[in-house]
């Protein structure tokens, strides 16, 4: 039962942790857009079928 | 979908339906306009098919068709333009444009590929809430070059000037509600863990630890997340009314107060995971009704209202191209065919066919003299024309409205909410309930379990399920809505809908499709139709009249070859056009009055030495979905109106046409009249689509911009519709009526785990154990009723799915 003072700290601190990361992620503005990301990780990456301007 | 009886194909690039014989095509792909033809060859010949196929996954592709040919962006290289819209970032610039025309998951791939062609350009990021797009170039790229590939592709680039304050405050409340749904929902969890740990029997120094740990963790929830409940509670005790803030708050800091109390003095139970899921569970609610609102109504778009990037500005013998900003009253500036004049002004050429709709809701065009008055928001219609101002922006008749709209914006989002109506009545039940309780208690059992057992009552009776009674049930509405085409702004408008009775349509534009169009035509003689035609068209060159314009337009759709037949062709004022020769001998212009056949709508006629051979019937035709609108609104008790600008007569043959007595149709109602006429009623519903709507807007209880309505009108409006289809406010209606069943169905189940948990704290079984089962159950349920709708709201969102 010992382990429970290793593990409640832990706990605590990787879940402020991932707190005080929300926060900055916030502040810094990537909670701003929420509707195009969500679209946009559904294109491909397809970057070699593009024609060059060169091509027109 | 639209008439049957017309041929309709698809554009292959902006997925309009249009009629066959108007088709253009290339690469045997068919298109409704060259604007389109030319777009789709610029994304083909680049590689950019992809995009089509991105488009034909999206249901609610709604695209305008590209038919405005736009200019040079030249004053974007400009010194005051770089200073006011372009920021530097070390050797990188930065622009964002808000574009028109962007609408779905292909536009942004296409606008995010831009890098790809366009040489220099470093990076693009689009916003497709907001409809902005963000660019990164280098010094090499001209800010023109870039609006210009924009043009080609379709989508009209207007400058957003950085750090605009409305926007940045916005943003700031934004950020700060996601933090507050982040830190109650992080909170809520942690606290969870130790929560249960003691319900499941942790005893000893853990669960005073455990204990002591919630409180901690509630402390950000209770004193951060939860700050707008105590805000709105605090106005709403000001202004000496109820909201459904102040049983939450009370709750809350109830439950907070004496559990910490509990805690100092020993006392082993706690509320302090009840609380914090109270806190995260409506917040986010709250948050995704607010989501389902704004959608699709950004107030981007009025900036761009009276600005044009692309003024002629006419300055002895040079034309300058500017913004529209740097135009003051008494410059001299030059509109184009088609384009919409953005200042109040004076006519300065000889003459100028204006298409004044969109103020006075007169759907024929007016033609005017030298020296007359032209009003911001009209259309040139006809040849270049010149504009000396006398207002601009927001000193414009037109601007006049917007600013008054932008006013009451502000007090018309104070609409009393159906849950802080019920609200009133909770509050007396639990107050009564909890005295009950706390007397019965204490008398039978002591103090310590009287104050136990009435805090029980507060905190898991009324609250939860009541606050999220209404915020379900519309998430659930509002997205059936938004693939309908619907877009509400204020959720709160959907309660209002229920208590219309009198509803008022506009006419042009509205009921009918707002434009000048050929209803029919009837040859008489033994020519072939397209011969006759091609004499009118050729006839009709020398005319200017409004009417010949619409007949130009027909003929040109038509491909009616535009030939010079006549060289000696004559216009006769105000009657029509005649030609005299050895071989021709035509008269083109009015009937005679015992010739015509209709006498609601413009005829014309041809003569041929004096014998009439072709009639054509000019007018404003009715939309095809507005009888079965009308019929079935009709049908479900409402009194239905038609409130035009237009011309008595023309307004009360529409009526006849609709079955609807005379009564009911008003007409010549200017602005100001149309709004008067709408106050003397109650429980109003305005539909309409122009800004001669929009002071009417103001006035009714609930106001509808349809498809194809003013920038000015969707900003007024508390409802717009994108769907071409009118019968979709009948959908609404029914909508907003079971809305009101489920949020009704849902205060029945949440009234019964009140009156279930008031019986058993009354006798004593309620514990925080009870507490922590009993929230989630209540919430549960009212989210599963909310989610289930009812048959007819599966019914209509079934029916669009299979369309």
């Amino acid at each position: 039962m010992n382990v429970i003072y290793f593990m409640l700290p832990l706990a605590l601190v990787l879940g402020a942790l991932f707190v005080a990361l929300f926060v900055w992620a916030t502040k810094s503005g990537q909670y701003d857009d929420l509707d195009t990301p969500a679209k946009r990780m559904l294109f491909d990456d397809d970057k070699s079928e593009i024609k060059r301007k060169g091509d027109l | 979908m639209t008439t049957e009886h017309i041929n309709t194909l698809k554009c292959n690039h902006c997925n309009d339906e249009f009629e066959a014989r108007l088709a253009v095509y290339k690469d045997e792909q068919v298109f409704c306009c060259n604007g389109c033809k030319t777009v789709y060859a610029i994304l083909h010949t680049r590689g950019l098919d992809k995009f089509y196929l991105l488009r034909n996954e999206e249901e609610s592709f709604t695209p305008t068709p590209i038919s405005k040919e736009r200019g040079s962006f030249e004053y974007m290289n400009s010194h005051e333009f770089h200073d006011e819209f372009v920021s530097l970032k070390r050797d990188k610039k930065q622009v964002v444009f808000y574009l028109e025309g962007v609408h779905c998951m292909a536009c942004i791939w296409l606008i995010e590929k831009t890098p790809n062609f366009i040489p220099n350009l470093l990076s693009a990021r689009l916003n497709i809430a907001e409809s902005t797009a963000t660019f990164e170039f280098t010094k090499d790229l001209e800010v023109s070059t870039l609006a210009k590939e924009l043009t080609s592709l379709g989508y009209y680039p207007h400058p957003v000037a950085p750090g605009d304050n409305s926007k940045t405050f916005q943003q700031r409340e934004e950020r700060s509600e996601i933090l507050r749904i982040g830190i109650a929902g992080a909170a809520m969890g942690n606290i969870m863990i130790y929560a249960v740990s003691n319900y499941a029997g942790a005893d000893g120094v853990y669960r005073e630890t455990f204990n002591w740990l919630c409180l901690i963790l509630s402390l950000p929830v209770v004193f951060y997340s939860a700050l707008p409940f105590y805000k709105t509670s605090f106005q709403a005790f000001k202004l000496r009314t109820v909201s459904i803030d102040m049983p939450l708050s009370l709750a809350i800091l109830a439950g907070f107060v004496f559990s910490t109390i509990g805690l100092f003095t020993g006392s082993d139970h706690n509320y302090f995971d009840s609380i914090t899921t109270l806190i995260f569970l409506i917040l986010l609610s709250r948050y995704f009704v607010k989501k389902a609102t704004q959608q699709g109504l950004s107030n981007k778009g009025l900036n761009t209202f009276f600005t044009n990037s692309e003024v002629i500005k006419v300055d002895g013998e040079r034309e300058i191209l500017t913004h529209s900003r740097f135009i003051l009253p008494g410059d001299l500036i030059k509109f184009k065919t088609d384009e919409k004049i953005i200042f109040d002004g004076l006519l300065k050429s000889s003459q100028a066919v204006i298409d004044n709709s969109v103020i006075t809701g007169e759907s024929r065009p007016i033609a005017l003299k030298p020296m007359e008055e032209v009003f911001a928001g009209s259309v040139n219609l006809e040849d270049d024309i010149l504009v000396e101002v006398l207002a601009t922006a927001e000193n414009t008749r037109l601007g006049k409205i917007v600013t008054s709209i932008t006013n009451s914006e502000l007090s018309k989002n104070n609409i009393v909410s159906r849950a802080d109506n019920i609200a009133k009545y909770f509050v007396w039940i639990v107050t009564l309930l909890t005295a009950a309780t706390f007397i019965y208690q204490l008398k039978f059992h002591g103090l310590n379990p009287a104050i136990e057992k009435a805090l029980a009552i507060i905190i898991i009776s009324c609250p939860c399920a009541l606050a999220l009674a209404t915020p379900l049930a519309y998430i659930r509405t509002l997205n059936i809505l938004k693939s309908l085409g619907i877009y509400i702004k204020n959720e709160n408008i959907l309660e209002k809908i229920n208590s219309v009775t009198e509803i008022f349509l506009d006419k042009t534009g509205t009921i009918t499709e707002g434009k000048f169009e050929i209803l029919s035509f009837q040859n008489l003689s033994v020519y072939e139709d397209e011969k006759i035609h091609e004499i009118v068209y050729a006839l009709e060159q020398v005319s200017t009249h409004p009417i010949a314009n619409s007949l130009k337009k027909y003929f040109k759709k038509n491909e009616i070859s535009k030939r010079a037949l006549f060289t000696n062709a004559i216009s006769i004022n105000g009657l029509g056009v005649s030609v005299k020769d050895d071989v021709n001998n035509f008269f083109f212009g009015k009937l005679r009055s015992f010739e015509q056949t209709s006498s609601k709508q413009s005829q014309v006629g041809l003569y041929d030495n004096d014998q009439l051979i072709a009639i054509y019937t000019i007018g404003d035709k009715i939309k095809s979905s507005t009888p079965g609108l009308i019929d079935k609104l009709r049908n479900s008790g409402k009194n239905i109106h038609i409130a035009s600008g237009d011309n008595a007569e023309v307004v009360v043959s529409v009526a006849n046409e609709l079955n609807l007595t005379k009564e009911l149709a008003h007409g010549n109602l200017s602005p100001e009249d149309k709004a008067h006429l709408i106050s003397q009623f109650h429980n109003t519903l305005m539909v309409g689509d122009g800004i001669n709507d929009v002071l009417a807007f103001k006035k009714a209880s609930v106001s509808i911009a349809v498809s194809g309505s003013a920038d000015l009108s969707m900003r007024a409006c508390d409802i717009f519709i994108t769907n071409q289809n009118l019968k979709q406010i009948y959908n609404l209606i029914t909508l907003a009526k079971e809305t009101h069943k489920v949020v009704y169905r849902n205060f029945y189940f949440s009234l019964f785990y009140n009156s279930l948990g008031v019986a058993l704290a009354l006798f004593g079984v309620i514990t925080p154990l009870m507490a922590a089962i009993f929230m989630p159950i209540s919430s549960l349920t009212v989210l599963a009723s909310s989610f289930l709708g009812t048959s007819k709201m599966r019914i209509i969102e079934k029916t669009k799915e299979l369309k």
